[in-house]
């Protein structure tokens, strides 16, 4: 059904004005949110980037067309390119284990599991290159299709799902090996 | 430290994490804040539509929920008549709805939800027969048109009006409430400003062209857009959600689906996944819905009736919505509906 709405959304040639604005906003914002978290870690900085994204998005909401363009696929573009400039000003990769500040209702020694497990998988995130790590913060992070990433990333939808596989290979040895470190 | 020991696809994606709701807020206001540089007059015709294709929206799921021969018939008259810019369609599985029906010991009576919520404050009457197309625009105070070419056999018939109409809804949000609990959802809300409220809908007059070759029949209905008024604070892509969860649909994709199209100017179309398929279409540059019953594809018995097959070709144009239903086949009611000029 999505994909058959976003296909038909994508044909409407509508202006953004249409959109409802806070329904998007709240639809979006967790996926936005979290797909920077994945790429950039850190707590205050993905607040920080995912607030720049809707920002940017909200003042440039005239130029969006539908025709060309789902508005989450405009929204995902707006936050990869905040995301790249974070980059390019060479700010420091940061884990995901410091945004995880607000802990869940689950018992103490599952949540100290996670922080830690958090932890490690943040430290193999951040040896990842940037268009794998991408690729992961758009699929884990976003939940994101292969499809709906080829059609961010232009890539192929069979070439991502090749990359991923190879790094989630790639991640699961690293975090075997690790754990026998740990062991 | 014991940890995880696998990591999937489900590992990766445990990490997901809700943004602070301080920060979701703040960064809310901070948005809303800013002044939208809309004329009044859009905004004034914005909010119009908001509020006409929340009772459309409304009185559609609620009759698809249902799948009683009356209830659904009423529900075609609305179809026929909204106005709308766009349709999109939904499949549900009319089996679930059957069974919603059977939880607590069959108290959850769906149809009584609907019946008792719809009053007719003023009948359409019966259709009067116009001579021609021109007294049927007199008659319904809108252009009417029709199609320029016909396929081979098939003849244009009588053309009718029905008069106006003016129904009024009353909410009843308890029921819905039972249902959802009934089915342990609880990541939707119904929202209790609407529990009571009354949405009255103002229904135009409406033109039916009627066509046939031989026992094969389609029939043409157009009309003007509706007036619809929707108590204020209604949030329509909640309304849609949780149709689309009692419906079955999962968590994820229905919030995603909900709050991915602009309501205001969308009819949401069930169709039921047993029965029909649906299809986007190209009518001359216009997008177009064409539902098709499964029956009518494959060769009849004898014994069902030709009333259950056909398709069903829904689109709209300039403040107007067409609907061209019958059982000629879906092909040809295209090639006719290319034809309307």
């Amino acid at each position: 059904v999505q994909t058959s709405v976003l296909k038909w959304l994508a044909s409407i040639g509508s202006p953004a004005r249409e959109v409802e604005w806070e329904a998007v906003y709240f639809a979006e914002l967790p996926r936005i949110y979290n797909f920077i978290r994945y790429r950039v870690g850190d707590g205050v900085v993905a607040e920080d980037l995912t607030a720049i994204t809707f920002e940017k998005a909200w003042r440039r909401r005239h130029q969006y067309r539908r025709d060309l363009a789902s508005f989450s696929t405009w929204l995902f573009t707006i936050a990869r390119n905040v995301a790249n400039d974070h980059f390019r000003q060479r700010r420091p990769h940061l884990s995901l284990d410091e945004a995880a500040s607000v802990p869940d209702q689950r018992n103490l020694e599952e949540e100290v599991i996670r922080q830690s497990d958090c932890s490690r998988l943040s430290r193999l995130l951040t040896t990842l290159p940037d268009r794998e790590r991408e690729l992961l913060a758009l699929k884990y992070g976003s939940g994101l299709n292969n499809r709906e990433i080829a059609a961010l990333t232009g890539l192929s939808e069979s070439n991502i799902g090749t990359i991923l596989h190879r790094t989630i290979k790639n991640l699961r040895l690293q975090w075997n090996e690790n754990e026998e470190d740990h062991g | 430290m014991k940890t995880r020991k696998t990591m999937d696809d489900q590992f990766l994606q445990d990490f997901r994490r809700d943004p602070r709701p301080e920060f979701a807020e703040a960064l809310r206001q901070k948005l809303s804040q800013k002044p939208w540089p809309e004329p009044q007059s859009r905004q004034h015709a914005t909010h119009r539509r908001a509020f006409l294709l929340a009772g459309v929206a409304a009185a559609v799921t609620l009759a698809a929920l249902l799948g009683f021969p009356s209830v659904r018939a009423r529900a075609q008259q609305f179809l026929d008549l909204f106005r709308v810019q766009r349709f999109v369609a939904v499949s549900f599985d009319p089996a679930r709805l059957e069974r919603i029906a059977q939880l607590k010991d069959g108290k959850l009576d769906l149809k009584a939800m609907l019946s008792q919520s719809v009053e007719v404050l003023k009948e359409a009457g019966p259709p009067q027969v116009a001579d021609s197309p021109a007294i049927a625009s007199q008659m319904a105070g809108i252009e009417v048109r029709l199609p320029a070419w016909l396929p081979d056999g098939v003849v244009q018939e009588q053309i009718r009006v029905g008069g106006d109409a003016v129904l009024r809804f009353v909410a009843n949000t308890t029921l819905l409430q039972d249902v959802l609990d009934a089915l342990e959802i609880t990541d939707v809300l119904v929202p209790q400003e609407l529990n009571g409220a009354t949405v009255t809908v103002h229904l135009p007059t409406v033109v039916l062209t009627h066509f046939s070759r031989g026992m094969a029949k389609a029939t043409l209905t157009q009309a003007a857009s509706p007036a619809i008024s929707l108590p204020p604070g209604v949030h329509l892509p909640e309304l849609v959600e949780i149709y689309l969860r009692i419906a079955g649909t999962p968590m994820d994709e229905a919030r995603r689906f909900a709050y991915s199209i602009d309501w205001r100017s969308t009819l949401l179309v069930p169709v039921p996944a047993n029965v029909a398929s649906f299809r986007e279409v190209d009518l001359g540059g216009t997008k177009g819905l064409l539902i098709e019953s499964n029956r009518g594809r494959r060769r009849r018995p004898a014994s069902r009736p030709q009333s259950e097959e056909g398709s069903m070709l829904l689109w709209s144009e300039g403040d107007k919505v067409y609907c061209l239903s019958g059982t000629i086949r879906s092909l040809e009611l295209l090639q006719m509906a290319n034809a309307i000029h």
